[in-house]
């Protein structure tokens, strides 16, 4: 019981209080991208969680076995990108292999979504070696779903955005920034203060 | 120029037919007006990325450094000497690689070679401006993720030839350092004048991402009005 409400835990820290994509500004623009194809989104918070359990595993590895002062933990952002690169390379190639269709679904966005979850792990890289297996998989998964809700919350508004009006020239993009701008500040409520 | 199966539209004429070893007087005007050609077009690309297809206002790439990071001068100074380090090395880099790696293995190829030509930008970063990566905390090593770097050399670099990759990761790097710049520069004279106004009850509200954001939203559709502007063939691109 103790276990699960640990992943629960955070699983919700990662949703609210450590929601990156909000309050840290971090993986903004592969969220925008996610939006832009709503059909996709739970597929692709589906391969961040995943890629992010991963690259959270690949974390604690590297935190036991590479030398903690020095140059070598300097070079620890560096072997963690290249560790996510090797997941992505051996589950692209096991799909592309033994799971052709699934690979052609999800091949638009498994590199993005492999990259996000080294985006959005290495803010938590000092703090993830001390995480345990089940609040390792409630963050992984809180992830996934902050993922998915900024998405969500999005598309919703990318039809809006293009209102005819609004000014031309705040229409699209400009006008995405001064929502989630406006949403960011609404986040800023659950951290009272900066992320990093 | 824009592909690899157009390589030789900016080449002379003479080159191309295979009979300018004959001409050799002939086929110089036109050689000449090839390389003009090719820098006109190069210039084009250039300016396209720092203003009127801007990696970070137009793209919406790369957003986090500005967003959360650019905060002050020193930080925005320190990112953009990062991404000057890191992006043309790895564009050129993977437009030579080209189209010899698959198209699959080429985001691992480019997250690997990101991530690599980190350490010498965070060491030049250490020599050049001492304690300025403590001051960017987690944001300098995110630089290896930065969607700017990954896109253009992932998506651009591969189907170009080597000048317009060139053109572009320049352009690229002082659009993205250009916004950065501005923006910090407002951030820090907003933080400066709350301070001034004695203001207590948030330490420094310039310095939270919803801050970074709302003032790209403005930066962004200054950008859009100007590109409305602009008459339709200018906007048509190399």
């Amino acid at each position: 019981m103790q276990t699960l409400a640990q992943m629960m835990l955070y699983a919700v820290l990662a949703v609210t209080s450590e929601n990156l994509i909000f309050t840290g500004g971090i993986g903004f623009s592969r969220v925008l991208r996610a939006a832009r194809r709503p059909k996709t989104a739970l597929a692709y918070s589906g391969l961040v969680c995943a890629f992010t359990l991963a690259s959270a595993a690949l974390g604690i590895w590297f935190g036991r076995t590479a030398p903690a002062g020095g140059w070598a933990a300097a070079a620890r952002p560096v072997l963690f990108a290249c560790g996510t690169a090797a997941v992505y390379l051996a589950a692209a190639f096991v799909w592309r292999t033994w799971w052709p269709k699934f690979y052609k679904r999800v091949e638009p966005f498994l590199s993005s979504s492999a990259i996000n979850s080294v985006v959005l792990s290495m803010p938590f890289l000092r703090r993830v070696f001390f995480l345990g297996p089940w609040q390792m998989i409630g963050y992984a998964l809180g992830t996934g779903a902050a993922f998915l809700f900024a998405s969500a919350a999005l598309s919703q508004a990318m039809g809006r955005m293009r209102n005819p009006d609004m000014p031309q020239a705040f229409q699209g993009l400009p006008a995405v920034f001064l929502y989630v701008g406006i949403l960011s500040l609404a986040f800023f409520g659950f951290t009272g203060g900066r992320l990093f | 120029m824009k592909k690899r199966n157009k390589r030789r539209a900016g080449a002379p004429a003479a080159a191309r037919s295979g009979k300018g070893k004959n001409r050799k007087p002939k086929a110089l005007p036109a050689k000449r007006a090839g390389r003009k050609k090719l820098l006109r077009q190069a210039g084009t690309i250039l300016v396209n990325g720092v203003i009127f297809k801007n990696p970070v206002v137009i793209g919406a790439l790369g957003l986090f450094p500005v967003v959360a990071a650019g905060d002050c001068m020193e930080n925005a100074w320190a990112l953009s000497l990062l991404m000057l380090v890191m992006m043309t090395p790895v564009c050129l880099i993977s437009g030579w690689l080209g189209e010899k790696v698959p198209v699959w293995v080429r985001p691992a190829l480019v997250l690997v070679l990101s991530a690599l030509f980190y350490l010498p930008a965070a060491r030049l970063l250490d020599v050049a401006m001492p304690g300025a990566s403590l001051g960017l905390g987690i944001y300098g090593p995110l630089m290896i993720a930065n969607s700017i770097i990954l896109s253009r050399a992932n998506d651009y670099a591969p189907n170009h030839l080597t000048p317009a990759v060139l053109a572009d990761s320049l352009g690229c790097t002082a659009g993205f350092c250009a916004v950065l710049l501005i923006v910090s520069a407002l951030r820090a004279g907003w933080a400066h004048s709350l301070s001034r106004m004695g203001n207590t009850a948030l330490q420094n509200p310039a310095s939270y991402p919803f801050a970074g954001l709302i003032l790209l939203g403005f930066l962004s559709a200054l950008i859009q009005f100007v590109n409305h502007k602009r008459p339709e063939e200018r906007k048509a691109t190399p």
